[in-house]
């Protein structure tokens, strides 16, 4: 079985983040790039299929941005077999469902049978590309997927968080898109030899052009623009001792200054 | 002419106050582009939500009742939205992005190779198109979002970002019935839903939150930041190095990796205030923080604070609550 992981690079949950003077985007320059979080589940379930049985095949792609290339090499790490990178020539990435046709082009040419992907990736976090990559194949998706089991050959038993930590449990098929959250795995570090063994396995850059698509179907609908940071005025009233009167202070001040109980 | 439709979620026979959210919303949109605002009832047994939308001055009400719709099911609902989308063709959908429309609209939106926007938190028309304010990078930043082309739009929005809307006025909504013939396949269908292990209001959703960090030491230490949850109707949340220890579970993680919230209050017991720990919660219009490091971060972006130990704050707190709420 061809196992197809799709994965994102983004900045590093610790980065501080910089808004463009001309507020376009955010400064990328000095910012250490990641494998989004949730994409490494999603990395981590499809090598344990692998673990299982060799006979599959781990394929990951990744669709746009100037440090796509590094994620995929740190899947390579981790296990995976290929890396297939799609370069982004137009800014079509800013868009979930042109991001969602490049990938499903890439995976259907590659003949993918079942797909991982993060619950969303955590610079935009959207979370709509996996459900739209199962819906241009024809397949059925879940997301929050928090727990994963194969019952036979052709069936999954999978756990999904909802609101309010209910959780429910959904039977699918196999061939299947799966978009996964914390709780389903512990991602494996790369190890020496698989950063080591990684150099040498293939990475293949291809354009949207060689999966058939032109620029026109993948343009982008969505402009962003008027990136700013937050900036919420903070009272900053600091009690320094806790004591019974400053903490009936504070309730008061809830009560009657915020008006927030 | 095109509308406005909005996705109305319901619960226990009443619409969610998020729904009413939006349908606020909507009529304030539709006012800037003169047009109506219409609504979407999906689900089995609605007709008490059919008959509680026309308070909220919508025009025309799409129902589609069917018993395959009682409970979520992304193909049911796909295929039912589609088609009011299909024939309606609005200007926009707004939902709410909780669950169930997190996970059907982007394939709703595939399906018609239309446009979709995630997560919003303001709105504006902008050159007669609605424009979509939205956080990026977990909240360490927003940045508006402009659909370019005229597709019809879909968006979600968080709850609790829009002011309360005072100007509905209640008419006759025209109730436009359809079904959909969606058969379920054995092959993808729920077989077991298990119930949250709290019966505390859900973290996206509530207006007060209190979270505790890694120095509560342990899950049975909880019972204290419970009772005064409790005592303020508030949802229990925890940092991810609480999480990580085992004292609480994921589902109640506030963070970057863990829940994104909004509340109106937002108390932070024994959290060091982690650039993680605070993409999730520092849109919270008053922050409240209680440490024993008087040089903690979190301090810096509280409204108020107290420089001391929860232990001993969190029980006086609780019993001041109190006192104020029972006068
Ligand atoms: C990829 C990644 C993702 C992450 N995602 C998240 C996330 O989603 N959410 C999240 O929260 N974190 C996240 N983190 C972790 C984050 O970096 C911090 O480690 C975490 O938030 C710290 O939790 P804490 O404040 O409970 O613990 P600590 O940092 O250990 O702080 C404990 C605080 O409690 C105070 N304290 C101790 N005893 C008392 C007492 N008796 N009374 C009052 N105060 C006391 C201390 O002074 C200190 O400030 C993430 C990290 C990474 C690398």
């Amino acid at each position: 079985m061809i196992i197809g992981v799709c994965i994102k690079s983004v900045p590093d949950t610790t980065a501080k983040i910089q808004v463009h003077p001309d507020a376009s985007g955010i400064q990328e320059a000095g910012v250490k790039f990641v494998i989004s979080p949730y994409d490494e589940y999603a990395v981590e379930q499809a090598l344990r299929l692998k673990d299982e049985d060799a006979n599959h095949e781990v394929v990951v792609f990744s669709f746009g941005g100037a440090k796509g290339p590094d994620a995929l090499r740190s899947a390579l790490a981790m296990g995976v077999d290929r890396a297939i990178f799609i370069t982004d020539e137009t800014g079509a990435a800013a868009d979930g469902l042109s991001t969602a046709k490049v990938l499903q082009k890439a995976m259907a040419k590659e003949n993918v049978e079942i797909v991982f992907t993060g619950r969303q990736a955590i610079d935009d976090d959207s979370g709509q590309v996996s459900q739209m990559i199962a819906e241009k194949l024809g397949w059925p998706h879940a997301t929050m997927v928090s727990g994963f089991r194969t019952k036979g050959d052709a069936t999954v038993e999978m756990t999904r968080d909802i609101e309010g930590g209910a959780k429910e449990i959904w039977q699918m098929p196999l061939q299947s898109v799966f978009a996964c959250t914390k709780g389903l795995n512990d991602p494996r570090y790369p190890s020496l030899k698989g950063i080591m063994a990684a150099k040498k396995k293939p990475l293949a850059t291809i354009s949207i052009e060689d999966l058939g698509l032109t620029p026109a179907d993948v343009a982008s609908k969505i402009t962003l623009s008027k990136f700013e940071l937050p900036s919420v005025e903070r009272k900053q009233t600091i009690f320094a001792e806790a004591t019974q009167a400053n903490v009936d202070a504070l309730v008061k001040a809830l009560r009657e200054e915020a008006k927030v109980i | 002419m095109k509308n406005i439709l909005v996705f109305i979620e319901h619960k226990q026979a009443k619409i969610k106050s998020t729904s009413v959210e939006l349908l606020g919303q909507a009529h304030r949109l539709a006012k800037e582009l003169s047009t109506d605002v219409h609504a979407l009832v999906v689900g089995h047994q609605v007709d008490e939500i059919v008959e509680q939308v026309s308070a909220f001055g919508v025009k025309k009400v799409f129902v589609c009742d069917q018993e395959n719709a009682a409970t979520y099911h992304p193909s049911v609902y796909a295929d039912a939205i589609t088609d009011v989308l299909q024939n309606e063709t609005p200007i926009a959908l707004l939902a709410t992005a909780g669950s169930s429309m997190k996970d059907v609209l982007p394939k709703v939106t595939a399906r018609l190779d239309w446009v979709m926007i995630s997560e919003g938190i303001d709105t504006a028309v902008q050159d007669g198109r609605i424009a979509v304010k939205r956080p990026m990078y977990s909240g360490k930043c927003t940045a508006w979002a402009q659909i370019n082309t005229d597709t019809p739009a879909i968006f979600t929005f968080r709850p609790n970002v829009f002011e309360a809307y005072t100007g509905f006025v209640a008419a006759n909504a025209e109730k436009v019935a359809i079904s959909v013939s969606t058969s379920l396949s054995e092959q993808w269908k729920c077989v077991e839903r298990i119930a949250p292990t709290s019966d505390k209001p859900d973290l996206v959703e509530a207006s007060v939150i209190v979270a505790v960090g890694r120095s509560i030491k342990s899950a049975e230490n909880f019972a204290m930041v419970d009772q005064l949850a409790s005592v303020l109707e508030a949802g229990v949340g925890a940092s991810r190095a609480a999480v990580d220890a085992g004292y609480a579970p994921h589902s109640m993680q506030i963070g970057q990796t863990g829940k994104v919230v909004n509340p109106k209050l937002y108390f932070a017991f024994g959290i060091s205030g982690a650039i993680q720990h605070l993409a999730g919660m520092r849109t919270s219009k008053v922050i409240v923080a209680v440490n024993t490091d008087k040089e903690a971060p979190i301090f810096q972006y509280a409204d108020y604070g107290i420089v001391g130990d929860m232990f001993e704050v969190v029980p006086m707190l609780t019993e001041s609550c109190k006192k104020l709420l029972a006068e």
